[in-house]
């Protein structure tokens, strides 16, 4: 089951050619300070007397009105937007997903009770809760990011998983494995959620770009990255403001951020009918 | 049905309850007040405008008098601006709903449609081509796509009026900006959910009965493929009747968002929870509206 | 916060109006309509009752729609309005005003000193907790007033005599001794009206607050035979005021309650019964209709300088006492100013036209001005752009659109751009008890080159390393540079005060590295300096952030480690307020021309605004010494040695002097742009069919 799905993924070209840029992204990102940093660039040096001056043979991607050369900012900032991207999609995903599961297929009052606490949460100050949580318990690691933005990323995630859920529990294959006794979390593991996974991919995949704006949101209010450290949020924030004298400010993190975005979305779609047991069946 | 409807309500009071109890716990528990200011000010007159509003008075006894005025129906005075929270509501809302609702057709009517054709078109180009423009209006935040619109069509061209709402024109670039907000996942959901509906047994029963293929996608496959959607419709209508604070604010919409946003800064305790209970009110009555819209569109997940 | 977003959202409005405009003017210039001034606020006023507003959205509607003694000239410093001239006593602690008897409410009632009195009491009464009460702080016994803390002896008691002043000596809740009943009903009216003019109906036995009765210092006359009482009925979350004939208040429920008290050395015990809560006590005194006196408990040169502020200006007793909080809805309103309000649709516009009844109806310019209450730079900046306003407030442009405006792309400023320098500084607070050596905070002082900075925040900001904002002299006129004894190379900033006065601050710890280095190694030796410095500043705008990144890169450059926090905005304000930071960025703002009463008074030992908890005797020494000096000049040379003192210890690094950025079209003519930036918008003239 799963090599067949490797291999439809496999037949999608545009899902693999967005799946080799987001490696190549990564990679840039993760290993490129190291490079750069052995070729005597540092993404922190500040330089006012040059200021900001355009993409140049000594600083490919320029330098910000602080001096400070873009390229390896530009880098750094990748590592945190993916890795806060990446880590905390998993998060809502995992709690999101086990919590609509279970919500629709316990169905009654243990659905009704697990649904108003997700309407409740949707209800939340998440802003509030954000600027509580930072500073009230005065944390300001990335880790309390990832955390957070998960905390309150999982609600939608789940009620699909819940209206998926719904929809396929009283569906013949699974009226049938009830009727010979397979305990329910096989059910739900075997049966339910492969089948519900179509949609909860290709949402998933549109949450990476939401939890990257998010984080840049965050990182806007000054409750995510700290200075002089920077996300590509930020630093969409930060070139934006100066986009008219300086526009490879906004142009680098921005188009990066793009084609990040992007690919993980084709990416996601490629999962999505690799994954769907029910979409071969067509051709 | 009038069961579960009454437990759904009762439901809905400890949703409202829980809403009101965290909004109040949290905003207090962050640090500042609603006086608390950078300007030159005695002690003595800050302690007199703390005192006018109760807020030397512990936390449980404000509390409970929130509760209280709460069960009246009354959510409250603004600190702020001495005015009650009921006003503002009645006074802002409507514009917030006028607007919310028109992002919202714009954003189902082009969404469904452009999620259909994508999934019956299934990997050709049309598709390619609908999912990247979805995919677009996700990732560009309406706090720049909102400016492109006013840069272009406003600065620009001078068609429309680049802020306030006066008259007509002035709802058009809001509700487009607000609508692509949320177009792109409507899109998205539907092209996903129109091929898991596609791939099931009683489409093809329906092709095998030789009904034509547009019958078989918009009155067959939509009923089921519109699930997801009909599942995200409930927060995002929330969500944008309540005031999108981002497009309120680049168009200077005077709706109820700006006041979710601003009573935080603030800290104007009632307005925030008033905010948030009308708010979560609304949210729990549309998720209710989404349940019953289940059993209607499809039949299989009808609650017993 | 999400303002942040939205300011960068005005950049790619530029860029995407196919760049930048071309010609003089930023935008349309082709639709002026005739004696309308259409002008973009920076947002929506607070409160447009003068006891109430804190913003400065609502100053410039408030000085338009009400009248004060005194009301800001084209410059900003007060000029004679309500009073035509003033006599100030020698101790400079009584000032005489002589009201014009041509003032007329919008209503035809003449404007009194009753209603300044009436005003300035209502701004020190504590149900109203007002939050510009400390404008009236100057004034003998305001702020024991303000706390219930005084009050005048009914009777004989104890060696003292009725009319004696009282203060409480104890802390203890008691109840409102000022509350009362009635057995019978009482008709809330206006002063003197017939029981049938009654607007509200007090329930028999309801509790009232008496706030003052006829004939006092502070209030008019009885009309009638017999004393009347005004007091406040807490019908709802409003209330209401009105007078009563005295005679009806028979119920005094709090007639028992024993306060402590005392009258000099005479301590005693009264009763309620004894003790009467009343306006009269504070240093205001109404001589006739047309004439009222203040009395400050000490020397105050600066008085007449607050008198156009809000705290004294009229407001009508009819309305306030029948509307509490709604009094100034266009519906209510009774103004006294050059134009009156017609329509407030909130978070939209007001709409003011000019007064029939103003006094000096010459000065007015417009018949109608519609004030838009935006809060969004960039829409302001975009709706100015597409001509729907003719001007905008002095915060109206957002940091994306100064390169554009500056012209840094295309040569040449638009002419309609206007940069001017505003009374407020930009600072960093040393915290003087988590930093307290001396040669550190010197050090940090020292090492930023503020110079560099306007090149990044594109604002034109003036740097400086003095406390006392001010316009630089460099630009100064040269009368203006006579006024201030200084030539016009003199490095730094003037500010030029009321009455020909000038004030030169010290020049601060400007750039020295060498010296930064000294006096960092000295503190090294004297162990002052912690492995880690701590810089907090506010989330939200691109140039904190920025002006933190490098000073934190100077600090380096001297070998100082410096970790940078951004927090909410209120979250840290109370931070700072308790003192919980070593390094913050705030700023100070003055609303009068002058230091004594603006900035100084930040590094008092017992300031609750000294976030830096800064305290040097000989800095106190000074200040009090100034206080006593009549002679202006050499009270302001006092002041200045003070000033030294404390920046010399560098508990505050000035940054920048702020500017403020407005956008007017060539035909608004006369728009008055001046260092407190309190717009006289009365004063402007629309020139339809010109270019400047």
């Amino acid at each position: 089951m799963k090599s067949r799905a490797w291999q439809r993924l496999r037949q999608n070209r545009m899902a693999v050619a967005c799946g080799a840029i987001f490696l190549a992204v990564a990679v840039f990102c993760y290993l490129g300070p190291i490079v750069a940093g052995l070729a005597g660039l540092d993404g922190t040096a500040i330089d006012t007397a040059t200021g900001a001056t355009p993409p140049s043979g000594g600083h490919w991607f320029g330098t910000d009105t602080l001096g400070r050369d873009m390229l390896v900012r530009v880098m750094i900032g990748g590592r945190i937007a993916i890795l806060v991207a990446v880590v905390t999609t998993a998060i809502a995903l995992a709690i999101g997903v086990t919590w609509g599961a279970v919500a629709a297929y316990a169905g009654g009052h243990v659905d009704n009770a697990m649904m108003r606490v997700v309407d409740a949460l949707y209800g939340f100050p998440t802003v509030v809760l954000v600027i509580v949580v930072m500073s009230v318990f005065e944390t300001k690691s990335i880790v309390a990011l990832f955390a957070l933005i998960g905390a309150i990323s999982w609600l939608t995630m789940a009620r699909i998983t819940r209206g998926q859920v719904l929809g396929l529990k009283h569906r013949e294959f699974v009226e049938a494995a009830r009727a010979i006794g397979v305990p329910a979390h096989r059910i739900l593991l075997r049966h339910v959620l492969p089948n519900a996974a179509g949609p909860v991919i290709v949402y998933a995949t549109l949450a990476l770009p939401q939890v990257m704006l998010t984080e840049a949101f965050l990182s806007f209010l000054g409750l995510g990255v700290q200075a002089p450290l920077a996300s590509w949020g930020t630093l969409v924030t930060e070139g934006s403001s100066q986009i008219v004298v300086y526009p490879w400010l906004l142009a680098f993190p921005g188009i990066l951020m793009g084609i990040t975005v992007m690919s993980l979305n084709f990416l996601g779609d490629g999962l999505r009918d690799a994954l769907d047991p029910q979409a071969h069946k067509l051709r | 049905m009038i069961r579960f409807l009454l437990g759904r309500l009762v439901a809905s009071v400890l949703v409202i309850l829980a809403v009101a109890t965290a909004s109040f716990l949290l905003l207090h528990a962050a640090p500042g007040g609603p006086f608390t200011t950078d300007a030159r000010r005695s002690v003595a007159v800050q302690h007199a405008m703390e005192e006018r509003y109760g807020l030397h008075d512990s936390m449980a006894t404000q509390y409970l008098r929130e509760l209280g005025s709460l069960a009246r129906g009354d959510l409250g005075r603004s600190m702020k601006k001495d005015v009650s929270v009921n006003g503002l509501i009645a006074e802002h809302g409507p514009v917030s709903a006028i607007v919310g609702l028109l992002g919202l057709a714009t954003a189902v009517i082009l969404g469904i449609t452009m999620g259909v054709f994508a999934a019956w078109k299934k990997n050709s180009w049309v598709d390619y081509l609908l999912m990247t423009l979805a995919l677009v209006g996700i990732s560009v935040p309406s706090f720049v796509l909102g400016p492109m619109m006013i840069a272009a069509i406003s600065i620009h061209l001078g068609w429309l009026p680049p802020a306030r709402i006066d008259g007509v024109s002035s709802y058009i670039l809001p509700a487009i900006t607000l609508g692509l907000i949320y177009l792109g996942t409507i899109a998205r959901l539907t092209r996903g959910g129109m091929l898991d509906a596609l791939g099931q047994d009683f489409i093809r029963t329906a092709r095998a009965k030789g009904l034509p293929e547009r019958r078989v996608i918009w009155k067959h496959a939509l009923r089921v493929g519109i699930l997801p959607v009909v599942t995200y419709l409930g927060p995002a209508t929330a969500a944008m009747i309540s005031g999108s604070f981002v497009v309120e604010k680049i168009f200077q919409i005077p709706g109820l968002g700006t006041y979710f946003i601003n009573s935080i800064t603030d800290r104007d305790y009632p307005v925030l929870t008033g905010v948030f209970v009308f708010y979560a009110a609304i949210l729990v009555l549309l998720n209710l509206a989404v349940d019953l819209a289940y059993g209607v569109i499809d039949p299989r997940a009808r609650r017993t | 916060m999400l303002a942040r977003g939205v300011r960068i959202a005005a950049l790619v409005v530029v860029l995407a109006a196919c760049g930048v405009p071309d010609g003089d003017y930023f935008g349309r210039v082709d639709r002026a309509e005739a004696k309308h001034l259409r002008w973009c606020n920076q947002g929506e006023p607070d409160f447009l009752d003068p006891a109430r507003a804190s913003s400065t959205v609502s100053s410039p509607l408030i000085s338009l729609m009400f009248d004060g003694l005194t009301t800001y000239g084209p410059d900003g410093l007060p000029v004679p309005s309500l009073a035509t001239h003033w006599e100030v006593s020698d101790d400079l602690q009584t000032f005489t005003f002589h009201l014009r008897d041509t003032a007329r409410w919008s209503n035809g009632r003449a404007v009194t000193a009753y209603d300044v009195a009436y005003a300035a009491t209502r701004v020190l009464h504590p149900l109203i907790a007002s939050p510009n009460a400390d404008n009236l702080l100057p004034v003998a016994h305001a702020m024991d007033y303000f706390q219930r803390r005084v009050f005048r002896l009914r009777a004989d008691v104890g060696g003292l005599h009725a009319g004696d002043l009282v203060d409480r000596t104890d802390d203890v809740t008691i109840p409102d001794l000022a509350t009362r009943t009635a057995p019978a009903p009482l008709a809330l009216r206006d002063l003197g009206a017939d029981e049938p003019a009654a607007y509200a109906r007090v329930p028999a036995g309801e509790p009232v607050l008496l706030i003052a009765t006829s004939g006092t210092t502070v209030t008019p006359p009885s009309p009638t035979d017999g004393t009347w009482a005004y007091v406040y009925w807490a019908r709802d979350a409003e209330g209401v005021y009105g007078w009563v004939p005295a005679r009806e208040l028979t119920g005094e429920p709090f007639a028992a309650t024993q306060v402590h008290v005392k009258h000099g050395a005479t301590a005693i015990i009264a009763t309620g019964a004894q003790l009467a809560y009343t306006p009269d006590v504070v240093g205001i005194r109404v001589i006739d209709a047309h004439t009222i006196e203040f009395t400050c408990a000490d020397p105050t040169p600066f008085f007449l300088a607050t008198t156009d502020n809000r705290a004294l200006r009229t407001v009508p007793t009819e309305a306030v006492s029948r509307w509490p909080s709604r009094w100034t809805r266009p519906e209510h309103v009774i103004t006294s100013g050059p134009m009156h309000l017609v329509a407030w649709i909130e978070r939209d516009r007001l709409e003011l036209v000019r007064s029939p009844t103003y006094w000096n109806p010459g000065e007015v310019k417009l018949d109608r001005l519609t004030a838009y209450s935006m809060d969004d730079q960039a829409a302001n900046t975009n709706y100015y752009f597409t001509g729907g306003c003719d001007a905008t407030a002095s915060n109206d442009v957002p940091s994306t659109y100064l390169p554009v405006l500056n012209g840094e792309q295309r040569g040449t400023p638009y002419k309609d751009y206007d940069v001017s320098p505003y009374l407020g500084v930009y600072f960093l607070w040393v915290n003087t008890q988590k930093l307290p050596n001396r040669h550190l905070r010197r050090a940090l002082a020292l090492a930023i080159d503020r110079t560099q900075i306007p090149k990044f925040t594109h604002g034109n900001e003036i740097p400086t390393a003095q406390l006392t904002p001010g316009t630089p002299i460099a630009k100064l006129s040269p009368a203006e540079l006579a006024t201030c004894g200084v030539t016009r190379e003199t490095p730094g900033v003037a500010l030029l005060m009321s009455a020909g006065l000038c004030y030169v601050p010290p020049p601060g710890l400007a750039l020295d590295l060498a010296q930064a280095r000294a006096e960092l190694a000295q503190a090294r030796a004297e162990g002052g300096v912690p492995p880690k410095l701590h810089y907090i500043y506010n989330a939200g705008s691109e140039a904190h952030k920025q002006i933190a990144e490098y000073a934190q890169a100077a600090w380096r450059g001297l070998g100082l480690e410096v970790e940078l926090e951004a927090q909410e905005w209120n979250a840290m304000l109370e931070a700072t307020r308790k003192g919980d930071f070593e390094i913050a960025r705030l700023g100070q703002v003055g609303n009068v021309a002058d230091t004594e009463s603006e900035f100084l008074p930040l590094f008092t030992c017992d300031s609750p605004d000294n976030r830096g908890r800064y305290c040097n005797q000989d800095y106190e020494r000074l200040l009090k010494e100034a206080r006593t000096i009549r002679d202006r000049a050499a009270r302001n040379a006092t002041l200045r040695h003070a000033e030294q003192v404390m920046i010399e210890d560098a508990p505050v690094i000035p940054i920048y002097v702020y500017t403020q950025k407005h956008l007017i079209k060539p035909y608004v003519r006369d728009y008055p742009i001046n260092l407190i930036d309190q717009p006289s918008l009365w004063r402007v003239s629309i020139d339809q069919g010109s270019t400047r």
